[in-house]
């Protein structure tokens, strides 16, 4: 398996997840801050000895009473303070936040199914436009616009270094605006339970320099690269003649459906099913041998192909990069 | 228990009654499904809760194994999926809510010096749809019928297109059972604290565990019906074919979580503000000492069950709404911290300078200071938008939910059934055990909570039954399960405490603790009704400040009726004594609940048997009339 | 004998509930299941479910329509030309049958085929109602499948 990408909230390299993080530093801050006051008030309060003139069962002297009193009020009074300065670093974070404007945005076009994230980079030419799965890159500094849309039931689109989740709500597209700040690899998954393979929904975005990205575009926009090999060529034949294509697309060939991820450039990802295998031939061809073994649950049936033939088959979808 | 003509009547009343009890007298079977009495029903709903908790607290353990190393096998998706929802939705349908109404229901009308519950027959309706209702959920569970769609149920994952079989359906009837217990005993709680209070206790003199009950019986009112709408909607919707959240035709998924969450959020503090009911009644004992600021720790729990309405949306941040309406629900997210906030600086006002003596009950309120505040400032963070948009649906949550439920409600819970052991027993429990437990509980629960926070910030999101080795997330998911193991372990010991001094502990009598309120008065354990005094009180802290007086005349099953705001003496009232309509009917009702998850006929047919059996139950018996009348002339 | 007519219920209600709720994820031989004149999945509730989703992936609604039928013969009504039995509609499907309807064997698994022969054969009643699907996230194009009541099967005249 490649290197696995960064997934956490906590090292941020995009300016959402950069803002949200500061946001969240004061907070823990604060929340230290009033955790050792009030722990530590209870426990001076503890060892506190009880004074001769506080008999059991009564109330405190009234002088007593009313510093107690005076000390409580204050400190109401100061928690209500600073709750209204948390709730002002809020309301001014959830601004700026929303302050990314799309202008000279990347659309990038995702519907989420059960269990797999399908990618579309749209373009007016419509030759032009790219369409993949799990393996999502952007270009550097550039902000981009992910229009989110769901095929089936509620998933939620979620890179923890790069910005704020959304959910995919049947019926309701929307609209998130990131931007990445950082070269690299960051992994998200889907955050909302969407049924049996929820957990191995996962998704890759790579961050490139703009020159690197457009590099990357044309590549995908081009048909699936020829069979090179004759064994190549006879796993393409058999692709073309069995299940697969009932589902899954390779551009160039005459395999189109969209029910399932498309299989253009399959072999450039940097992992198959979703993050869940590496991306190489044994794992392809145990892959569609036996889709359940890895992910029970998964909507891919058995491959029904002989042995000879997956391993063809293997070899020619790793072959499309 | 005898039903002899009264010396106050002129002639001897029918015995068609008494008949009818001696006949159910006779058969302990009878005996048992007639019960009325409001420390049996209670002590049944908080035994049922418990059992509950631990069945939900080994699906726990179940979960925590699987994930205990990253690709595990130990359980496969689909079951994981029902072991997530069956152990939500036992612990908030069949643990939490139902334990702290079988607390209130054992202990509020001996804090008030009340001899029964208003609607004694009602509680026991509510007691066994409550045990049919989570039979049926774990019957469910066995026949591979358990629900597997969490247990919040969004739809479209528990619609009919994407739950195929009748697995959304038991969660959807799920509801219908136990919401309708919930609302039986709060209407029940309402009626007595506001009616049956000892002559003396006016408002001002309650007890807070008793406001802390009443409160939470208004927020059952107005939360729960939201909840059946939501559940009946969905049944529908799989049953009949409504659209209610169906795109396609005009429906939406979001509705459902509105409904929902109006009632889910105003459900945690269903469940948290009798615990703080607990804290302040512990605290009081012992530090010995009046609690401190008892106005406004009463004012606090009435703000925060109101406020509690008002933050529902904050469970939706991640959908997409607009900036302007999140903010208003960070807001109120955020403000209700200000009462939870003024009762925890009542109880260290109280503390302060006490000398408090350090007993099992104390200890663990002290675990829930130090606990629950910890998941109130998570809870401050995540009312942020964009710190929720970071931290929603992952670990972080399920971290800070422990925190504020097992902190805040849970380590109360214990506490609270220490303390009250040697009264619902007549035996104190052991008090080395309960260090050890306590102890036990503390270390395990951090162990298995605080990484959890950790994990969610690093991309851990929920309810998912493994993760990739390459996530880094092995570590600390191993230390939460060991955490987990511990807390059980925690667990065992007070069930073996308990369970032994149960048998063999020290004779407690009336008042071990030398508390104030008016359950430390009576006998431990109580007397049932017919043997028990109605007190007249002239404090807040009766047992403190003067000797508690008594009312005469009554009858042995007669309550008195007070007013609502100063007690003062209204009328007299006969307690209906013990009955086999509500098991029956309780029967009925679930039969239909159950017949509704197959065919929409099963609401007619069941209507029928329902109408019957009330019909039986209400069906006016001469004497009740008799006796009715006699008491029209002699009030 | 009373005991025994309360473990037959219980035993009875347990099996059918697990047949119904079984999720067989990889299922290599439902054949042989049989259950003439079903078939494998006809107690299956999750198994009809799936059939629901394969019969738009592959896209039978293209000439069936939702059940009412277009250029091929509608499916929800009480005729069959080649059978209404599980086999002989798994005949259908795998092998195709005159007048246009196209073979699928190359292009589904046993597996799949079964399980939409299981929901083809819901759309007219022939399931129980509690296996049934009930409706989809669609527009509504009838009463939900769980809803309609039992065509008794016809043989239909050729076209």
């Amino acid at each position: 398996m490649s290197d696995p990408g960064a997934i956490s909230a906590l090292e941020p390299a995009g300016t959402q997840a950069e803002q949200i993080r500061r946001l969240f530093d004061g907070y823990l801050g604060v929340s230290i801050l009033v955790f050792i006051l009030v722990m530590g008030a209870l426990v001076v309060g503890l060892r506190r000895e009880r004074r001769e003139d506080e008999p059991p069962h009564e109330e405190s002297p009234p002088d007593v009473m009313k510093r107690k009193a005076r000390v409580v009020g204050s400190a109401t009074a100061v928690t209500v303070v600073t709750l209204v300065v948390l709730l002002v670093m809020s309301v001014v974070t959830g601004r700026a936040l929303a302050s990314l404007t799309p202008r000279d945005a990347l659309a990038i076009e995702i519907t989420g199914h059960r269990w797999w994230w399908d990618v579309k980079y749209p373009d007016a030419i419509s030759s032009n436009a790219v369409r993949t799965a799990y393996e999502i890159h952007v270009p550097l500094g550039r902000p981009v616009e992910l229009r989110l849309v769901s095929h089936d039931v509620i998933h939620s689109f979620w890179v923890p270094s790069l910005g704020p989740k959304r959910d995919l709500i049947p019926g309701k597209p929307s609209t998130l605006v990131l931007r990445a700040d950082r070269p690299g690899t960051f992994d998200g998954l889907c955050a909302e339970y969407c049924g049996l393979q929820h957990a191995n929904m996962r998704l890759r975005v790579v961050v490139e320099p703009e020159r690197e990205f457009q590099a990357w575009l044309t590549q995908m926009r081009a048909p699936a690269r020829e069979p090179q090999t004759e064994r190549e060529e006879h796993g393409r034949s058999v692709f073309l003649a069995g299940r697969c294509v009932a589902c899954h697309a390779i551009v160039g060939t005459t395999a189109f459906a969209a029910v399932g991820p498309d299989l253009t450039h399959v072999g450039s990802r940097s992992a198959i099913a979703m993050g869940t295998l590496p991306n190489d031939v044994r794992s392809i061809r145990s892959w569609i041998e036996d889709p359940q073994h890895a992910k029970a649950g998964v909507i891919m049936p058995e491959g029904g192909i002989s042995d000879g033939d997956l391993d063809d088959l293997a070899l020619y979808l790793s072959s499309l990069r | 228990m005898t039903a002899e003509a009264s010396p106050t009547l002129p002639r001897a009343l029918p015995t068609a009654k008494a008949r009818r009890e001696r006949v159910i007298e006779r058969s302990r079977v009878l005996r048992f499904i007639s019960e009325t009495e409001h420390q049996a029903i209670g002590l049944r709903f908080v035994v049922t809760a418990l059992v509950f908790f631990a069945m939900a607290g080994a699906l726990a353990l179940l979960m925590r194994l699987q994930l205990a190393r990253p690709g595990l096998h130990v359980v496969g998706p689909d079951l994981y999926n029902q072991a997530f929802t069956m152990h939500g939705s036992t612990m908030m349908f069949l643990f939490a809510v139902p334990v702290m109404q079988g607390m209130g229901v054992y202990l509020v009308p001996l804090m008030i010096g009340a001899k029964s519950l208003a609607f004694p027959r009602l509680s026991a309706f509510a007691y066994w749809t409550y045990l049919f209702g989570g039979i049926f959920l774990w019957l469910s569970f066995f026949m591979n019928t358990g629900p597997d769609v969490g247990w919040f149920s969004y739809p479209p994952l528990a619609g009919p297109e994407y739950a195929a079989g009748k697995r959304a359906d038991v969660w959807a009837q799920l509801i219908t059972f136990t919401e309708l217990s919930a609302l039986a005993i709060a209407v029940n709680l309402i009626a007595t604290i506001f009616k049956q209070r000892s002559p003396g206790m006016s408002l001002d003199r309650m007890p807070v565990f008793v406001w802390a009950s009443l409160v939470t019986a208004f927020m059952v009112v107005f939360a729960m019906p939201a909840v059946m709408v939501a559940s009946t909607m969905l049944a529908l919707d799989r049953l009949v074919g409504t659209h209610f959240f169906n795109p396609a035709e005009g429906g939406d998924p979001l509705l459902w979580q509105h409904v929902f969450w109006f009632f889910g959020h105003p459900e945690v503090y269903i469940i948290f503000l009798p615990a703080l009911g607990f804290v302040s009644e512990i605290v009081t004992t012992f530090t010995r000492r009046p609690l401190f600021g008892y106005t406004p720790v009463v004012l606090a729990n009435v703000a925060t069950a109101i406020l509690a309405f008002g933050l529902w949306v904050h469970h939706m941040f991640a959908t997409g709404i607009p900036q302007l309406g999140a903010s208003f629900f960070t807001a109120a997210s955020i403000v209700i911290a200000v009462p939870t906030g003024v009762q925890f600086f009542c109880w260290i006002a109280t503390i302060w300078g006490s000398g408090p003596r350090y007993a099992a009950p104390f200890l663990y309120v002290l675990a829930f200071l130090a606990t629950f505040i910890i998941g109130g400032l998570t809870g401050v963070m995540q009312a942020s938008v964009p710190i929720d948009t970071q931290v929603h649906d992952t670990f972080f949550v399920v971290a800070h939910f422990h925190y504020t439920l097992i902190g805040g409600a849970v380590f109360p819970l214990l506490g609270a059934l220490h303390y009250w052991f040697p009264k619902v027993t007549g035996r104190l429990s052991d008090e080395r055990l309960g260090w050890i437990s306590c102890a036990l509980v503390f270390a395990g629960f951090h162990l298995t909570f605080f990484p959890q926070h950790i994990l969610g910030l690093h991309g851990m999101t929920r309810r998912i039954y493994t993760y990739a080795a390459t996530t880094g997330w092995g570590t600390l998911n191993l230390v939460s399960t060991i955490g987990a193991f511990l807390i059980g372990a925690g667990l065992l010991v007070v069930l073996i405490n308990l369970a032994r001094s149960y048998r063999s502990g020290m004779a407690a009598g009336n008042d071990p603790w030398q508390g104030p309120s008016l359950e430390w008065h009576y006998a431990s354990p109580p007397p049932r009704m017919e043997e028990r005094d109605v007190a007249i009180v002239a404090a807040r802290y009766p047992l403190w400040t003067a000797p508690v007086g008594k009312v005469v005349g009554l009858e042995p099953r007669e309550e008195l009726i007070t007013n609502v705001i100063d007690a003062e003496p209204s009328h007299k009232e006969k307690n209906p004594g013990p009955s086999l309509s509500p098991f029956f009917l309780a029967l009925a009702t679930s039969g239909t609940i159950i017949a509704c998850i197959f065919t929409p006929w099963g609401l007619v047919w069941g209507a029928v048997v329902i109408a019957l059996v009330l019909t039986l139950w209400y069906w006016p018996r001469r004497s009740e009339v008799d006796e009715h009348h006699l008491s029209e002339e002699q009030p | 004998m009373r005991r025994e007519l309360v473990v037959c219920a219980v035993a009875a209600l347990t099996f059918a509930g697990c047949e119904r709720e079984a999720r067989r994820f990889d299922d290599p031989d439902p054949s042989a299941r049989m259950r003439p004149p079903d078939g494998p999945y006809s107690d299956n509730a999750w198994a009809t479910g799936e059939g629901a989703r394969l019969f738009t992936q592959m896209n039978c609604s293209g000439c069936h329509q939702h059940g009412g039928g277009g250029m091929g013969p509608p499916l929800m009504d009480g005729g069959w030309r080649y059978g209404a039995d599980g086999p002989e509609v798994f005949k259908s499907i795998m092998d195709g049958r005159p007048n246009g309807m196209p073979a699928f064997r190359s292009r589904l698994s046993e597996q799949q085929a079964w399980q939409l022969v299981a929901y083809v054969r819901s759309l007219s009643g022939q399931l129980r109602k509690d296996v049934a699907p009930g409706r989809n996230d669609q527009m509504a194009v009838g009463a939900p499948t769980s809803r309609r009541p039992r065509l008794p099967p016809v043989k239909e005249p050729m076209p």
